[in-house]
């Protein structure tokens, strides 16, 4: 049976716990966004976060049956989601943001009151990167998509690497305020 | 307290530091001070922080439509693999029953007394516990001095790839570097390295242990791999093991498609996909039929044509063409090569175009060349040393190329990708001299849809450090909507609905290309690279079969 995107998460969870996989389809098309965003802005490395909110989905999956009806489906998949992130680190010791742990843990502080927003700012953010054109957007690209360093982007481009890494910066700082914009335009009544 | 302008704009360089680079610990603790004592700086902090983890996710897979359908086919994959799993426990249990208990005790203490005459007579004239059957580009620190291995052996393998068969039906496939000693016929010992166990029906009780702990087979198939710092991992690709964590009394049950990892007494289980183990899980097929490939000397010298000999695809009367995307036809730039001529390359416009379709779908094959990649080779100009296929779905194209990206893997090793997954080498072939290349690929044991790929540089198997197998599916395209046979340009070289990396040519040389539509092993691709010849029909019968 095909659900609708409209049918309600406890119908959903429902028939996912019967063994209809279209239904978990559906959680998955719902909630993938915050998911993903709540492991990626917990590791600093973008291609295992990505890996770690497939595994909360499959760990959901598997016991989708011990799911108290009532309760809220998204706060228990950021329960696994986060007992996953736990396990990761406790096997692979984190550079931390600039390689410090103390940076990490400063950041680690503020994630909570950002995770309620995470879904509107991923969606905010893709928006916001699609005003972006020409050199800026061939830059965002070469370290983002592309994962190249700014020493071989400077030495590709004959740019300065402070030049590039502030370039950069300005960009992240342009994003944040535009992301800022839309997911307080989206909280407006 | 508001900041003043002058901390602001430090905090703004170190914030911008932090997030390219490691800052000095003095710097570090100057950006934490900075946020504590300024609320506003520490939600910018946030904020950017987030943001800059956030943007690959939106960079490289808007929409999250990739992970939708990876995670789509891994769910599929789980759901499947649940009855088998029951299926595997039931039996388990029904060859168990409780009441056979007693009976068997009975009939143990009769044998017992033979067994302990036997096990003193065995103490001083040990049976050999298991052979080495086959070895694929085996280097040994101490070779074995017979293929019988009896217990309390050592192996110890510096590369390649080794076939260990135990006397109990199990079969040990080791990959070096990596140590392995005999315990018996029904157990070893992996002090590092990976192995993958194959247990038959007869086998079922077999243990590898590990510096973590033991796995114990119920009846399946699984792979090992023991780190230097004690850690281990486990990965099941069929049925079901037991893993007793060292320290521990209590064993954990693993199935098909799960893995887990074990250290310091700690135990992680998670789902494996079968496409991201780092195993070898078979040597090349047993080859049957008759041998079939082409060949490309580059020995013409001159002029824009190059003939091809060989059998693979009947095109005797249809040269490959060199030309210039820019100019037109116009002469290659000819060298001196390994064996005779051969084609430089420029990494702006050159290449070779073949008539010849290529091998499709999954089937076997092996492609063998003598590549020289420049010192000063850039990121760039790393694609499309030779490809067909295409890019319009995912596992449909086939590249080889030197890697350019570092996301990937390190750049200026041998990759090959297949439009969605890839695997890389791990020599840096960025030294303006030239290299045997070889590439190997056949199909899994464990999963229909997965594809084992070796690599063979100067005829020595290259020491993986990723996985050996690709994610998705490979199933090339070779219909006339996809490109043939190219050398020197790359897939992604010339379409519309997508960006092409780099140049989208290659810049390097090339000699004696070969493609074989079957998996060759070590010893027919080390003849390819002496003596630049084809193996014989009846020497590849022997030596697969050996």
């Amino acid at each position: 049976m095909k659900w609708s995107p409209d049918t309600e998460d406890d119908t959903l969870i429902a028939a996912a716990g019967a063994g209809s996989l279209d239904a978990f389809a559906v959680l998955v098309q719902r909630y993938q966004a915050a998911i993903r965003a709540f492991t990626a802005v917990r590791l600093d490395n973008a291609a295992d976060a990505e890996d770690l909110a497939q595994e909360a989905f499959i760990v959901a999956w598997r016991k989708i049956k011990t799911f108290e009806p009532g309760s809220y489906f998204g706060a228990w998949l950021r329960a696994i989601a986060l007992n996953l992130v736990l396990n990761y680190r406790r096997k692979f010791r984190a550079h931390g943001i600039g390689g410090h742990a103390e940076l990490e843990a400063l950041l680690e502080d503020q994630h909570e009151a950002l995770d309620a927003t995470a879904t509107s700012r991923l969606i905010a953010l893709e928006e916001c990167l699609s005003k972006v054109d020409g050199p800026s957007q061939k830059l965002l690209r070469q370290r983002y998509a592309e994962g190249r360093t700014i020493g071989q982007i400077a030495a590709e481009t004959g740019r300065g690497y402070s030049a590039l890494t502030m370039q950069l910066h300005r960009l992240r700082l342009a994003l944040a305020s535009c992301v800022e914009q839309h997911v307080s335009a989206s909280q407006t009544p | 307290m508001n900041p003043s302008q002058a901390q602001e704009d430090k905090f703004r360089k170190l914030h911008a530091q932090s997030l390219v680079a490691e800052l000095s610990a003095d710097d570090a603790v100057l950006l934490a001070e900075l946020c504590r004592n300024h609320p506003r700086l520490m939600k910018e902090f946030a904020e950017v922080s987030e943001l800059d983890r956030l943007l690959p996710l939106v960079t490289r897979d808007p929409g999250g439509e990739r992970f939708d359908k990876e995670l789509s086919q891994r769910l599929q994959s789980d759901s499947k693999g649940r009855p088998f799993v029951s299926g595997v426990i039931r039996r388990l249990k029904k060859d168990q029953p409780h009441q056979k208990a007693m009976r068997h005790w009975l009939i143990g203490a009769v044998l017992g007394a033979a067994v302990i005459g036997l096990s003193l007579f065995s103490l001083f004239f040990p049976r050999p516990a298991a052979a080495l059957v086959r070895v694929e580009g085996a280097v040994w620190a101490y070779p074995p001095p017979s293929t019988k291995l009896k217990a309390n052996q050592r192996l110890t393998l510096q590369q390649g790839v080794a076939e260990i068969r135990f006397n109990k039906d199990t079969e040990i496939l080791l990959e070096g570097p990596a140590e392995l000693l005999i315990l018996g016929n029904a157990g070893a010992r992996l002090n590092y390295g990976r192995a993958v166990a194959k247990v038959g029906e007869q086998g079922h009780g077999f243990y590898l242990d590990g510096p973590a702990g033991r796995v114990v087979d119920r009846g399946t198939a699984f792979g090992v791999e023991s780190h230097v710092d004690g850690r281990m991992d486990v990965q099941v690709f069929e049925g079901e093991v037991e893993v007793t964590s060292r320290g521990e009394s209590r064993a954990q049950s693993l199935y098909a498609d799960e893995r887990m990892q074990l250290h310091r007494g700690q135990v992680t289980k998670g789902a494996g996909r079968s496409g991201l183990h780092p195993f070898i899980t078979a040597l090349p097929p047993k080859f049957e039929g008759p041998l079939k490939f082409l060949h490309w000397r580059f020995d013409e010298g001159k002029g824009t044509d190059v003939q091809s000999e060989g059998t693979l695809a009947g095109l005797d009367a249809q040269p490959a063409r060199f030309r210039h995307f820019n100019k037109g036809a116009a002469a290659p730039v000819w060298i001196p090569g390994v064996f005779g001529s051969a084609i430089a390359f420029d990494g702006k416009d050159g290449a070779i175009e073949t008539p010849f379709r290529g091998v499709s779908g999954n089937s076997p094959r092996t492609i063998a060349f003598w590549l020289k990649v420049p010192r000063d080779f850039i990121p760039e100009e790393g694609y499309g040393v030779l490809s067909w296929g295409s890019l319009l779905e995912k596992g449909a194209a086939w590249q080889i190329a030197v890697n350019p990206l570092e996301t990937d893997a390190n750049i200026g090793r041998l990759r090959v990708g297949i439009g969605g997954s890839q695997v890389v080498g791990t020599t840096d072939l960025r030294d303006g001299k030239w290299h045997h290349c070889a590439v190997v690929l056949y199909p899994e044991s464990y999963a229909r849809d997965v594809t084992q790929t070796l690599m063979f540089i100067d005829g020595q198997l290259e020491t993986s450090t990723g996985r050996s197998v690709m994610t998705v599916p490979v199933h090339t395209d070779t219909s006339p909507e996809a490109r043939a046979v190219w050398m020197g340009r790359s897939l992604g070289h010339g379409r519309t609905d997508r960006d092409s990396y780099g140049s989208g040519f290659f810049r390097g040389e090339l000699d004696e290309v070969y493609i074989f539509d079957a998996a060759l092993g070590t010893e027919d691709i080390l003849k390819l690279m002496k003596e630049n010849a084809p193996p014989a029909e009846q020497h590849l019968q022997a030596a697969v079969g050996r």
